[in-house]
């Protein structure tokens, strides 16, 4: 990545005892294509580090490449590129043996509790499995740890001969810890552990997860999408949109001044348990775009609230320009969509393609709009673009007139304050203005 | 669409819809649950009620309940839902099917499912359009543009034709909200609608429900177990625990002084509740129970940190909790507040007796 985030990443390695180190990590799904294939980029190019003992909190919406970044942690996807260190060894390329010692080391305990256990075995099977892989000591030794590690996570000694289907589902969670713990691993992936409990059962497994750190010296990686819990248990918190890593920084810093326009969106989108609460909530509009053709600058800017304006355009009116951002995203859209069969007979034929239809989507968008004749111009041209079926010269065309460095160069990481928080925007850039003070007068 | 624009306070007018004393029964081979057992709500023109609680505690089972969707070995034993006049548990399949999707609709969970994959997405817009409104042809496809257009979904033009498959996991959902305001409906029922989306595209969906509720002045249940997207949204919260309503009350009281201790855990169990980061989550001992008897004891008492003898006697009823508060309700032997104990354990003991069964 770009040299502010190298710098900061031995700066922080200086500071404490770093467990995990991930330099430019990426992990693409192939499809398979013979020639030119689109590997759809679940993870694309992140760095961060993890010190011992601490939470690392990654949140995200799903299809942002969480779990997977989590997966290719614990060797269960294969890295495309890039590194990760486990204690100085890069376990990217490890094999064998010391593959087996890897995974005793680094545990993970999954969202699901019904399909990450085995119905046909017993919970103390379950438990025990880990330790037989590994052959750990005798096997009545076996026995006695897991029996030791059921009264750790709050099970009942007795409970070694019963099935996962005669628990509850906070219970069954607690199985799948004790199997986690069952190796004395150091590193444990958290993947969405309690989304699928209820709040009074979720508070009872965060609760039991801060005493496993307390008492074992555990580092975590915590996956999740539900921001209260990360705040409540991590002390940093990593933001990932599009296979990328947004944001990254102390938690308390990150939720009270988030620096980036994205974990400021997602943060103002959580509703509080507050009915009071007068809040200026950025929605985000559309959804994130495809994975497989990610945006060639920041990944974020085609649904940005506060993107770089060029500066012809500084003044514009927010809806129009916000309307063209939308007229962008229906584009888009429809270069994305394969045209249907019936579509390509009514184009062979020569017959107007469903796909068209220009005249009705401009007055759509712009109709109550008071639309100065200059910029009608440039809608008007890429509309004749569109018509055509030529989505692809109407985008670019659209892109150059009303495009940004935003949209243009991909950001780097810069810090943010001074406790070691990384942002991906351009717009900590000295030039521009603070993502945070376009917030203000957005709301305003 | 809708022209009434009449805006309601509780207070004025007749409630859209009662539910009087309902009971919902599965019958197993081995115990018959009560998963909906003896509850009684309103709801208003214009006004969200929400419904919160764990699973199990029986709020799906309601929804189903009013729409008439409860399958076998589920059975609505006993109650009235009250609707324009008329009870709904009297309606004939057929009648119930013109109410359906007609004049209230609902919205699920899931929005794949509720969608028919080897269908259009204006196919099943039109269908509903056909069905209870007789259009068809072009003017059916107009007005499901303009349907998928007032649900904010962009280029409708093009849309319309797509089928589920090419629509996002937000975008199916506002198209499932697009086909159940086909009709004109004037209650919305909402079944976790946003539980399943990411919260940026939950907080565009909350967006939109309070956009056409003021539009058209619907009233809509919505039933979650997010504490955060109830605060958001309703108007007045129903909270529900192993089939009963356990506490009711307008939205900023119920947050602002939580009554029944069911409540007070509850909330005290989410995290971020100006907690600071060390300290402990507060939880609720125990599991939620499975209703399956008669109701002669409090349901919460196991769990209950403030339980006392006769918690296991005598069976609360909704109650004012006292003077100072304004249409909130619990059910507990802890109120009406402003009465001794004793006194206040009577009053529930009384009200058990009177309630009987009206089915």
């Amino acid at each position: 990545m770009s040299t502010t985030s190298t710098e900061e990443e031995r700066s922080t390695e200086a500071r404490g005892d770093t467990i995990l180190e991930v330099n430019d990590l990426k992990t693409y799904y192939e499809d398979g294509g013979f020639l030119g294939s689109n590997p759809v980029k679940a993870v694309d190019g992140v760095s961060f580090d993890i010190q011992r003992g601490e939470t690392l909190g990654l949140v995200g919406e799903s299809g942002c490449g969480k779990s997977t970044l989590g997966r290719t942690l614990m060797r269960l996807e294969e890295a495309t590129a890039g590194e990760v260190k486990l204690n100085g060894t890069d376990i990217t390329t490890l094999s064998g043996s010391d593959l087996k010692q890897f995974r005793k080391d680094v545990q993970m305990v999954f969202q699901d509790p019904d399909s990450s256990l085995n119905e046909r075995m017993t919970v103390g099977e379950i438990v025990r499995e880990p330790l037989d892989v590994h052959d750990w000591k005798t096997p009545s030794e076996r026995r006695e740890r897991v029996r030791e590690l059921l009264e750790t996570v709050g099970l009942q000694e007795q409970h070694y001969y019963r099935y996962p289907h005669q628990f509850s589902g906070g219970q069954r969670q607690r199985i799948g810890i004790a199997r986690a713990l069952a190796l004395e691993p150091e590193f444990i992936i958290l993947d969405e552990p309690v989304s699928a409990l209820d709040v009074s059962v979720q508070a009872k497994i965060l609760n039991l997860l801060e005493d496993l750190q307390n008492e074992f010296g555990l580092t975590y990686l915590f996956i999740a999408h539900d921001l209260a819990v990360v705040r409540h248990i991590c002390d940093r918190v990593a933001v990932m949109y599009l296979g990328n890593m947004m944001e990254i920084g102390p938690a308390d810093e990150m939720f009270d001044q988030p620096a980036n326009p994205y974990t400021h969106a997602l943060l103002s989108s959580i509703p509080e348990p507050d009915p009071t609460i007068e809040r200026d909530r950025i929605t985000l509009r559309g959804t994130p775009p495809s994975p497989r053709d990610p945006p060639a600058g920041c990944p974020f800017s085609t649904r940005c609230p506060v993107k770089i304006r060029p500066e012809a355009y500084r003044d514009m009116d927010p809806e129009l320009w916000e309307r063209i951002e939308v007229f962008r995203e229906v584009l888009r859209e429809r270069s994305r969509a394969d045209p249907s069969l019936s579509d390509r007979v009514r184009k062979l034929l020569g017959r107007e393609s469903h796909r068209a239809g220009m005249d009705e989507i401009i007055p759509e968008l712009f109709g109550e709009l008071d639309v100065p004749s200059s910029v009608m111009t440039h809608i008007r041209e890429a509309a004749d673009y569109a018509e055509n079926d030529d989505e692809d010269a109407a985008q670019t065309y659209l892109h150059e007139e009303f495009g940004s460095v935003c949209d243009h160069e991909r950001p780097d990481q810069l810090t943010v304050g001074n406790r070691g928080r990384l942002s991906l925007c351009h717009r900590h850039e000295p030039e521009y203005e603070e993502p945070a003070a376009v917030f203000e007068t957005l709301v305003q | 669409m809708s022209t009434e624009q009449a805006s309601s306070t509780r207070t004025e007018g007749e409630p859209l819809l009662s539910i009087e004393n309902l009971r919902t029964s599965f019958y197993t081979d081995k115990e018959v649950i009560r998963a909906v057992d003896g509850i009684s709500f309103d709801i208003f023109r214009g006004e969200t009620v929400g419904i919160v609680g764990e699973s199990g505690s029986g709020k799906s089972v309601t929804a189903r309940s009013i729409m008439r969707l409860v399958e076998n070995p589920g059975r609505i034993e006993n109650g009235r839902i009250m609707y324009d006049g008329e009870d709904l548990l009297d309606k004939s399949p057929k009648q119930m099917r013109s109410i359906r999707g007609g004049s209230i609709a609902m919205v699920f969970q899931d929005p794949l499912t509720s969608l028919n994959p080897v269908y259009t997405v204006g196919n099943q817009i039109k269908e509903a359009l056909r069905l209870h409104r007789g259009l068809s042809g072009s003017k059916a496809t107009k007005e499901a543009i303009e349907l998928l257009e007032a649900v904010g979904i962009p280029d409708a033009h093009r849309r319309v034709r797509e089928y589920p498959h090419q629509f996002s996991g937000g975008m199916r959902q506002r198209a499932v909200i697009a086909m159940a305001l086909a009709c004109d409906p004037e209650l919305l029922i909402c079944d976790e609608p946003t539980t399943a989306l990411d919260v940026t595209i939950q907080a565009q969906i909350l967006e939109l429900l309070e956009e056409i509720q003021e539009e058209r002045d619907l009233g809509i249940m919505f039933i979650t177990h997010d504490m955060g997207v109830i605060a958001e949204i309703a108007d007045r919260v129903n909270v529900m625990y192993a089939g009963e309503i356990v506490e009711s009350a307008p939205v900023v009281e119920l947050f602002e002084s939580p009554k029944h201790p069911y409540t007070q855990g509850l909330l005290n169990s989410i995290p971020g509740q100006g907690l600071d980061e060390d300290e402990r989550l507060a939880t609720i001992e125990g599991d939620v129970p499975t209703p399956n008897e008669d109701p002669t004891y409090c349901r919460f008492a196991p769990r209950c940190p403030k339980a006392f003898a006769e918690c296991d006697t005598v069976h609360p009823v909704p109650v004012d909790v006292g003077d100072s508060a304004d249409d909130h309700r619990a059910s507990c032997l802890l109120y009406p507040e402003d009465l001794p104990s004793e006194e206040a354990v009577a009053v529930h003991r009384e009200g058990g007796q009177r309630g009987g069964d009206t089915r």
